[in-house]
């Protein structure tokens, strides 16, 4: 366990630090295009807390993303605070935006939990477009500012890349070990059975919005930073519901039940386009074309592994040691013994 | 006057979400799936109907057309995707139904191109004043007046056909439908052509007041679906209730704050959704 954890993250430094290199000298594609994916990751880890681990669906999870990226942006053009105090606001004001979705919303059951946070998504996209004054309408808002950590402004594509992938990396180290705490035990639980989990005495509707919060807060703080490690722009598109049903993809290939799932997903759908609209054959069509392309093959991949491998590539059947150190066959519905 | 306007445009597009959120209900009652293509079925409904418009198909030809091509493409996507899938969870049925969407929307930017079209209404040119100030597009009435045609004719359907009455057993009860020979599978099939014909239907028609585009959809689908769970998933009074409730409100709000008018449906939704899960008109858990 001790060794595979290490060798696992030795891997996983490693090739964060190297990537770009890959990317730039061998496949000739810019760092600026590995950017994304660092997002992806975040946004995918955390959404994997939520459905995996305690089955509580958010098909709304781009609209706190998007709401941690646009607060951000307000108080750091409007008030003109510094991103370093910027991104700390955006993720609390997810995190509180949280709060008051999570309240009601999880208190529905099955599938009208995932059309509330459907229609929320849905609803706060349409609040970016139409507020124009304080969101800029369907333009957005742009010349937003660097990170700057005393005299070292993070402006260059290298650099930029280095402290999403950082971000990343820590929050993938967090969900790991947030799965793996009496916490995450009682999250499998609560997806097992809810009125079992309740009989041994866990408040159920407690944990629920716990999770829901620290995952939204999550995806708040990968927005904000979004808002000042990117593109040095924001506009409502970037938010609207084909990003959460993207993540949804992620999650659903990579494998529903662990995080590392969960970041295989992200680097897939998230690369895989990035190599391909690099291919010779593809570089001469139209952007806007390919871009419909990408986003029917997300939806064919996605009803595929729906269909056929609904547990996804890093599937969790296979042999682990429970708390009490035996063994035991983790599965969908939670901890079985073999 | 201002009131009588509200009142003509709110009713209008009150009928258009109350056929959509049918579609939405039919197909929930006869095979618990939550369609969220049903919004881009509308949109194909008007993309088909302005291709065959531009084949010089008759004017009053076009929105059965449509609904009848909309209705192939509904099989379709019941026979590829969700028969394949039947007995996945509700989420993840959920999840394919919007994966659909994905595709149909995609497929239908790259066939029509971002552009928006419009099909001539069948009174072109010929709007009426009723006083100073109020145009009243006749496309209005006579969208109002077919879809109660076609609400009319589907609740016909529904209670006085054999295939309508099996579909309705199927709806209450899978299991003893099959029991008495009823084919589950074959009703579901036959909901969602017929919520394929009804978008389709629908979406032919709106094009002349509504611009058909690949990207319209969304909307579309988020009101009506909308409608549907605010009157009661599954119960088409239910339905009628909500498209009224909704074409009225937002009428009203576009009058008050009209960049605000698509956030109306779905906060209303969410607040019923909180009070009353079962949706207003619906008493079946």
């Amino acid at each position: 366990m001790k060794k595979s954890f290490i060798l696992r993250w030795t891997f996983f430094i490693g090739s964060v630090i190297v990537l770009p290199f890959i990317f730039e000298h061998i496949l000739s594609i810019s760092v600026e295009s590995l950017l994304q994916t660092g997002f992806f990751i975040m946004l995918s880890v955390s959404l994997v807390l939520l459905v995996g681990f305690a089955g509580q669906i958010s098909l709304g999870h781009a609209a706190f993303f998007g709401v941690g990226a646009y607060t951000a942006a307000i108080v750091a053009t409007k008030l003109g605070l510094s991103p370093l105090l910027s991104i700390p606001v955006g993720t609390m004001v997810g995190a509180l935006i949280g709060l008051f979705v999570g309240y009601p919303v999880l208190k529905l059951k099955s599938f009208y939990l995932s059309l509330a946070t459907l229609v929320i998504g849905i609803a706060v996209y349409e609040f970016f477009k139409a507020a124009d004054p304080l969101t800029g309408g369907e333009i957005g808002i742009y010349d937003l500012p660097n990170i700057r950590l005393g005299n070292l402004e993070i402006a260059s594509p290298l650099a930029r890349y280095y402290t999403v992938w950082t971000c990343a990396l820590f929050i993938i180290f967090l969900c790991d070990r947030l799965s793996h705490s009496p916490f995450g035990q009682r999250l499998r639980a609560i997806h097992s059975d809810e009125q079992a989990a309740e009989c041994v005495g866990i408040d159920v509707f407690k944990t629920k919005l716990k999770i829901f919060i620290f995952s939204v807060t999550i995806a708040a703080f990968a927005g904000a930073l979004f808002a000042h490690c990117s593109y040095g722009s924001i506009e409502p598109g970037e938010f609207s519901v084909t990003l959460s049903i993207k993540v949804i993809t992620m999650v659903v290939v990579g494998g529903m039940y662990s995080v590392y799932g969960a970041v295989t997903g992200a680097v897939i759908i998230g690369l895989l386009p990035e190599i391909i609209r690099n291919l010779g054959s593809f570089a001469a069509m139209d952007l806007t074309q390919i871009t419909h392309i990408q986003d029917a093959l997300f939806g064919v991949i996605l009803v595929i592994f729906i269909i056929f491998s609904p547990e996804g590539i890093l599937s969790q059947r296979k042999e682990r040691t429970d708390v009490t150190g035996k063994k035991c066959l983790l599965s969908i519905r939670g901890i079985e013994s073999p | 006057m201002v009131i009588l306007d509200i009142l003509i445009h709110g009713v209008g597009w009150a009928s258009i979400y109350a056929v959509i959120a049918i579609g939405f209900s039919l197909i929930f009652s006869a095979s618990r799936i939550i369609n969220l293509a049903q919004g881009e079925f509308v949109m194909l409904g008007g993309l088909f109907g302005f291709t065959l418009y531009s084949l010089k198909i008759p004017l009053f030809f076009i929105p059965p057309l449509s609904g009848l091509l909309v209705a192939i493409v509904g099989i379709t996507m019941d026979k590829l995707a969700l028969s394949p899938a039947s007995g996945a969870s509700p989420t993840s049925l959920i999840i394919i139904t919007i994966a659909i969407s994905i595709i149909l929307k995609s497929i239908a930017a790259l066939v029509w191109g971002p552009t928006s079209f419009r099909i001539p209404g069948f009174f072109e040119n010929r709007t009426f004043m009723i006083s100073t100030g109020i145009i009243i597009n006749p496309q209005y009435l006579f969208i109002m007046v077919i879809c109660a045609a076609s609400i009319l004719s589907l609740t016909l359907f529904l209670k006085k056909t054999k295939l309508g009455r099996s579909l309705r057993a199927c709806s209450m009860d899978p299991v003893g439908a099959r029991i008495v020979g009823i084919s589950p599978e074959k009703m579901r099939t036959l909901s969602f052509a017929t919520g394929g014909a009804l978008a389709g239907l629908i979406g032919a028609l709106i094009a002349p007041i509504f611009y058909a585009s690949s990207e319209c959809g969304l909307n579309l689908g988020l009101k009506g679906f909308c409608a549907a769970v605010l009157g009661g998933m599954g119960s088409m009074p239910g339905a009628i209730a909500g498209g009224f409730i909704i074409g009225l409100a937002e009428a009203m709000g576009a009058s008050v704050a009209s960049s605000y008018k698509d956030v109306i449906a779905p906060v209303l939704m969410i607040v019923v959704l909180y009070f009353r899960p079962e949706g207003i008109v619906g008493g079946r858990s």
